[in-house]
């Protein structure tokens, strides 16, 4: 129901999630972050390309990240279905996080220097 | 129509995969369905989580009932007593720093029915949802 690829470029860290982050999915989403948190990443992009549906389950992991790179780093979104960015506004995440139409410009924005 | 399954959360995803249906069935559109689901997925992971945790695991009663103008949908379980409506909204216009982790689930739920009542009835906790067909 849902896959997780984590792929490492240039210092940036993209996470690419497919399928639905629920109340099932989101434990193993939220291990994997956080191993890749523990590793010491501090660039993120959140690639939700594939990703159909989100509940809350999913946007606690989401900002459960974003909060421990708050001050050593970043974590932005990438490529969210329309249906999907709709319900991070409903939580009011739009006004706390930063959205890319696609993980390229977040890429781009991420880059040191 | 009735349904009810074990209070744990393998059982979401058939619960959700059955009101998805409903839902189409009723007339909602695919953007509707899916905000259904989203509300019945809230409430019943808020049931696997809280209402059995000081006993034996019970079960989850979802009631659908279909209409020409609508779809109401009654959630039930035999756990404590437990009015989820009755916690305050999560403050969502704070910064990122002072954003609580958690508390958003009911929130949403309540954001994409029209209408959302608790009860307590015969040693239930029963949650409503109502939803008209635009």
């Amino acid at each position: 129901m849902m896959d997780v690829q984590g792929k490492k470029d240039a210092g940036v860290l993209t996470i690419a999630v497919s399928g639905k982050i629920d109340g099932v999915t989101a434990p193993e989403l939220e291990s994997r972050l956080v191993d890749w948190l523990d590793q010491g990443e501090t660039r993120v992009i959140l690639d939700l390309q594939e990703v159909y549906y989100i509940s809350s389950a999913g946007l606690r992991v989401v900002l459960l990240g974003a909060k421990r790179l708050q001050n050593k780093g970043r974590l932005v979104l990438a490529g969210l279905k329309p249906e999907v960015q709709e319900i991070f506004e409903m939580a009011g995440f739009d006004t706390i996080l930063d959205f890319y139409d696609q993980p390229g410009s977040a890429r781009e924005a991420l880059l040191p220097g | 129509m009735k349904k009810e399954w074990p209070a744990v959360i393998d059982s979401v995803p058939d619960i959700c995969t059955w009101v998805l249906a409903e839902a189409r069935e009723t007339g909602f559109s695919e953007r509707e369905a899916e905000r259904w689901m989203l509300a019945v997925e809230e409430v019943t992971v808020n049931i696997v989580h809280y209402a059995y945790r000081d006993g034996p695991v019970g079960k989850i009663a979802v009631d659908v009932n279909r209409s020409a103008s609508g779809m109401t949908i009654g959630i039930s379980d035999s756990g404590r007593p437990f009015n989820p409506l009755s916690a305050p909204d999560p403050a969502i216009h704070t910064p990122l720093e002072k954003r609580a982790i958690g508390g958003l689930g009911i929130f949403l739920a309540r954001k994409v029915v029209d209408r959302i009542h608790y009860e307590r009835r015969a040693g239930r906790n029963i949650l409503t949802l109502r939803k008209q067909l635009p």
